[in-house]
């Protein structure tokens, strides 16, 4: 008799039922895309990032396609710490689904604050902290892009939280593995990588950059080879698991990502694509661990090790 | 809201560089209303990635050969532009196509009553079409005018289709003269409005090009003539979750500035709550 494959997997102490979840900034809170597919049967739900205060966010035009991808500039508008806890976890609540919340701050208190608050929550599986966001002009991506500073303020939220603490890289880096490192040292529980990569966009005909912003996040399976050269880079190095992203459109895309040494994938982009996309990649990995007589999804990432 | 592939039935060039679609959706006709849109994938490449958003420019029904059934398709109405759209016109009837829709909030006619001014500029005509087929439903509605730019006499899309709807009046304006009057479609507003007695009730629709609208914008909230307009941002998701098709508003209400998102709280917004960048 065949067995169904295991693609059962936990991240840092999070359960998931499949080894995809939504990227956040990329399924809002959840609501917009109930309508359209089942949240129970994802993975985990990785929501839009907050910050302690609503934020606007950048002026329009904030995105503008590129080819095979896009360029954002959202500027983390969001609704904010209160807000979120009183009308959007609720509703997230109601899967039984991991949710995961993505934090974003210009300061060290602010991230501080926004774990301690959530710390005892009911509903919240963990934190994902955004310390690579390149679309505010100060703070976020300073966190990311130096490993002091990153082991402080990873420290610093650590202290606060019991809750499994997810870092996310930024690829805007000359050495992510030394951010990494900096994030272990001080007390997480796994990476996700990557972020967007910093782009510009000129539109000729104005003489000026597409995105009032002038630089935006460029996402999409146009950075797929950045991103898997960089989970395989910090796979090896750092003992941590890693959630996988960049450009991953198809269940083959996703375990291109696991081979490299990734434990679970995130889908960004792709579901502005297809709405659908975090199911059909979660399928696609099945298919494709049943074609290959593969038992378990969790032995994949071993192969990225012998490379 | 319904995601998949639905056929194409229509795919003609109705002027120059415009073309006619329709497209056998009933989960999405269903529940359509005007000013609403579909989001479209208009090939299974990655380039171009994004979907491609047109509005629902009618919903006309089809009979069915079995029984005496009848089924509603949308008619969507497109100018080509680019990547997406070039893609798009070289579709044949009976291939697939996947769309996501209906998206957005309508126009919203509520309680509309009296006299009714649709503005079109050149694509805007698409939901203002729909728009008008509603409006002849709407008993308290008297005269309904509509007013249509153009570049060219070619480019002047539905100038019957809207007669046929029994428009009071139909005016055209293009810019080289070629029909009509020649300058702006917001001049025949202006000039309208000199005619009509706006202390009785009117209300204005507008879709168009954004120098249109800021115009029409401008005409409206001077008169103090309710006016609603669509806007056609670029968009990422199209249902609300990737903040990217954000418009800056005042609320009428409290005056408190934001953003709202066209997809999702749009793309139809009050005249005057929109902040012209
Ligand atoms: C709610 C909504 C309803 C719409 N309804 C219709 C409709 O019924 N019929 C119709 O013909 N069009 C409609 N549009 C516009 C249509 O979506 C765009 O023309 C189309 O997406 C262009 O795609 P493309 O790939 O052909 O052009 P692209 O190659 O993407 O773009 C061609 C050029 O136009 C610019 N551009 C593209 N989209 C926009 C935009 N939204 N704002 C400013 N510049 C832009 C690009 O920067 C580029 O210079 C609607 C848009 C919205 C948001
Ligand atoms: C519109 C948009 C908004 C995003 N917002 C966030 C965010 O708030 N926090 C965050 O950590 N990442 C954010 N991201 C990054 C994604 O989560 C993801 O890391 C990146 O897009 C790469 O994956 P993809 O190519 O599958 O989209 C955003 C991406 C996009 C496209
Ligand atoms: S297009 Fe994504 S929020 Fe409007």
């Amino acid at each position: 008799m065949k067995s169904e494959p295991n693609i059962s997997v936990d991240i840092a102490g999070i359960k998931m039922r499949c080894p995809v979840m939504v990227a956040s900034g990329t399924f809002g809170y959840g609501e917009e895309y109930a309508d359209l597919l089942d949240l129970s049967r994802l993975g985990a739900l990785v929501a839009k990032g907050i910050t302690l205060n609503p934020r606007q966010g950048n002026p329009p035009p904030r995105i503008v396609e590129t080819p095979a991808g896009m360029l954002n500039a959202i500027g983390w508008e969001n609704v904010g710490l209160q807000v979120f806890l009183e009308e959007k976890l609720p509703f997230l609540k109601r899967f039984n689904t991991p949710l995961i919340v993505n934090v974003c701050g210009k300061k060290e208190e602010e991230y501080v604050q926004i774990a301690e608050r959530l710390d005892d929550r009911e509903g919240v599986a963990g934190l994902e902290l955004n310390i690579s966001c390149p679309n505010v002009r100060s703070g976020g991506l300073s966190f990311g892009r130096e490993a002091g500073a990153t082991q402080k303020l990873v420290a610093g939220v650590r202290r606060v939280t019991k809750l499994p603490l997810i870092v996310k890289l930024s690829p805007n880096v000359t050495d992510i593995v030394s951010i990494g490192r900096a994030a272990q040292d001080a007390g997480a529980d796994g990476l996700s990588l990557i972020n967007t990569l910093v782009g510009i966009a000129v539109d000729i005909k104005t003489k000026r950059p597409k995105l009032t912003n002038i630089t935006g996040g460029l996402s999409g399976p146009a950075i797929k080879p950045v991103a898997l050269r960089s989970v395989w880079e910090v796979a090896g190095k750092v003992d941590l698991p890693i959630i996988g992203m960049g450009g991953i459109m198809t269940g083959e895309d996703a375990v291109e990502f696991l081979l490299a040494g990734a434990t679970a994938v995130a889908v960004g982009t792709a579901n502005f694509v297809n709405p659908h996309a975090a199911l059909d990649v979660a399928e696609g990995i099945r298919e494709y661990l049943e074609e290959n007589k593969i038992q378990d999804v969790n032995s994949l990432r071993e192969y990225g090790k012998k490379w | 809201m319904w995601q998949g592939r639905v056929k194409i039935s229509v795919n003609e060039e109705v002027a120059p560089g415009y073309f006619r679609m329709v497209l056998n959706a009933p989960q999405v006709a269903e529940d359509a209303e005007a000013g609403q849109f579909i989001h479209i994938r208009v090939n299974d490449e990655y380039d171009p990635l994004l979907r491609r958003p047109l509005s629902i420019h009618r919903i006309i029904s089809r009979r069915l050969k079995v029984k005496s059934l009848k089924l509603p398709d949308i008619e969507v109405l497109y100018e080509v532009v680019g990547k997406g759209t070039k893609i798009l016109a070289g579709k044949r009837p009976g291939e697939d196509l996947d769309i996501l829709g209906p998206l957005g909030n309508g126009f919203k006619l509520g309680c509309v009553s009296g006299t009714v001014i649709l503005i079109a500029g050149g694509m805007g005509v698409a939901p203002l079409l729909a728009l008008a087929e509603e409006i002849r439903r709407e008993e308290k509605v008297k005269d309904t005018y509509v007013i249509i730019g153009a570049r060219t006499k070619a480019l002047v899309l539905c100038e019957d289709a809207f007669r046929d709807l029994a428009a009071k009046e139909v005016q055209v304006a293009t810019d080289d003269g070629s029909r009509g009057y020649k300058g702006l479609a917001t001049d025949l507003l202006q000039e309208l409005f000199s005619t009509l007695n706006l202390k009785l009730s009117t209300t204005v629709y507008a879709c168009g090009p954004e120098g249109m609208l800021r115009e029409v914008a401008a005409l409206t909230v001077a008169k103090g003539v309710p006016c609603r307009m669509s806007l056609e941002n670029r968009m990422g998701c199209g249902v609300g979750a990737c903040l990217g098709c954000v418009v800056r508003v005042k609320s009428l209400q409290s005056g408190v500035e934001s953003y709202k998102r066209v997809c999702k709280d749009g793309p139809v917004f009050e005249a005057g709550e929109i902040i012209w960048e």
